[in-house]
């Protein structure tokens, strides 16, 4: 798989809360929403429980890029661990600037349960940011690019 | 200083103050110190303290068993003994902090770098040059040309908890930040291109996490086997999420001495990463490791109103 390919489509792993971003998903769903295929949902308690490990686990594993989504500050089912998140991906930001590896590769975003169309939105932009970049490759172990 | 503080080191031990004086000794190679665990007054004799002190003796307080230590504490080991009471790893009044004045530390890496490979039989700082000799050869650096990269610009604040307070040092000239500035403008081809040469390079031997007076998990995620987290294999995608993850670990406590760099034995320097996050975590939440053992953690606390600008 090669960036030349035309039939090129990026693998996008998306970490959903259980209470929000995942039922979003399932609303934009049962709504007949379109968006592109290029996502494989792992569902997850709450965007507080997700390990920066995961991501970087995931862009080893040959993700082309991670998206992350939790409940909207204040609608948290545990109160707080998406703000405690919030904290977390701004530092991770951070970090994977410093050894560049390109901001769009992991996005982190906010949709609740009410919001199918917003998740089909944010599904779009990230496919369409990660294919522009091109397969990631940078951090994923040789011969094993593949998830899935 | 020496003196003075094999002095009070062999008084704290006699009067029964404290079990064990924790600071260095000389190693058993030239411009080489070892960690001396002082439990006797006359143990006290082979402490020395100098510029090749270099390890951070605070990861030891973790694990001791003795009920009251001393530690001989530079600025590096007095914030890394904030985070530790901070993190309730060691209760503050089992340590009396003998605070010392710091000039930097030596740079090994600096200093092969310029005596190729003739190899040190004798070293010795003489005022503010270093002097080293070997088989029929003598030469002198300034001091500034091997001070370690990581002294040059310490402008960490000192979080003065001693018990015994040092003589003000001179705190070294320069801005902690600037490596970072000129990191800024790095294209992230050449960022990636950097990263990767220091995985390739890396043997994962984990001398950085011993070193490191902060990376005292009991369980590292290193050594977890359910789930493995790190494949068995030697790609550089592995050593790249161990140093990745060892940065997300690390930030918010970090306490920028230089310890890892140090230790490590294929002169991976990493310590950009912690720098960038210590730099955010000031900037962007007010957060400065290492000075008040009252403060909550970066990672795992929040504030409602802190920016969240980059989520979608």
């Amino acid at each position: 798989m090669n960036a030349a390919s035309a039939t090129w489509e990026p693998k996008i792993v998306a970490f959903l809360c259980h209470w929000c971003s995942y039922a979003g998903a399932d609303l934009a769903g049962i709504s007949r929403l379109q968006y592109p295929p290029n996502v494989r949902v792992v569902r997850v308690p709450c965007s507080g429980a997700v390990n920066p490990i995961y991501i970087l686990k995931a862009l080893q594993r040959g993700a082309d890029g991670v998206l992350v989504s939790g409940c909207h500050p204040g609608d948290c089912h545990y109160l707080a661990g998406n703000l405690v998140a919030r904290r977390k991906f701004a530092l991770l930001k951070r970090l994977l600037e410093q050894v560049g590896i390109e901001e769009q590769r992991v996005q982190f975003s906010w949709v609740s349960a009410a919001e199918g169309q917003k998740f089909a939105d944010v599904i779009r932009k990230v496919v369409g940011d990660v294919k522009a970049l091109g397969p990631a490759g940078f951090l994923s172990k040789a011969g094993r690019a593949s998830c899935p | 200083m020496t003196a003075n503080l094999r002095e009070t080191a062999a008084r704290l031990l006699a009067e029964g103050t404290v079990q064990l004086v924790l600071g260095w000794e000389r190693g058993t190679s030239p411009l080489r110190t070892t960690p001396l665990f002082a439990r006797a007054p006359g143990d006290a004799e082979r402490l020395v303290y100098d510029p090749t002190c270099d390890h951070n003796l605070s990861g030891y307080l973790g694990r001791l068993k003795e009920g009251r230590v001393a530690l001989v504490a530079r600025p590096c080991e007095a914030r890394a003994l904030v985070e530790q009471v901070r993190e309730n790893r060691i209760a503050r009044d089992r340590v009396l902090a003998i605070g010392l004045p710091c000039s930097g530390m030596i740079s090994r890496r600096a200093l092969a770098s310029r005596l190729a490979d003739r190899v040190i039989r004798e070293g010795r700082l003489a005022g503010d040059r270093l002097v080293v000799a070997g088989d029929g050869w003598q030469e002198e650096f300034p001091w500034a040309e091997v001070r370690d990269p990581a002294c040059q610009g310490c402008r960490l604040p000192d979080p003065g908890i001693y018990w015994l307070a040092p003589e003000a040092s001179a705190p070294p000239e320069g801005d902690r930040f600037a490596r970072l500035e000129a990191r800024s403008l790095l294209s992230p081809e050449r960022r990636r291109e950097e990263f990767r040469q220091a995985a390739e390079r890396c043997i994962s031997c984990y001398a950085c996490r011993q070193a490191c007076p902060l990376c005292d998990c009991a369980e590292c995620f290193t050594d977890r086997a359910a789930p493995a987290l790190l494949g068995p294999t030697a790609d550089p995608s592995e050593a790249m999420l161990f140093h990745l993850v060892r940065a997300m670990h690390l930030a918010g406590r970090c306490v920028d001495c230089g310890a890892c760099a140090r230790a490590c034995p294929v002169g991976v320097d990493l310590r950009h990463l912690h720098l960038a996050l210590e730099r955010e975590g000031a900037e962007r939440f007010d957060h400065r490791p290492g000075v008040d053992p009252a403060a909550r953690p970066l990672v795992g606390s929040f504030r409602p109103e802190d920016r969240e600008e980059f989520i979608l």
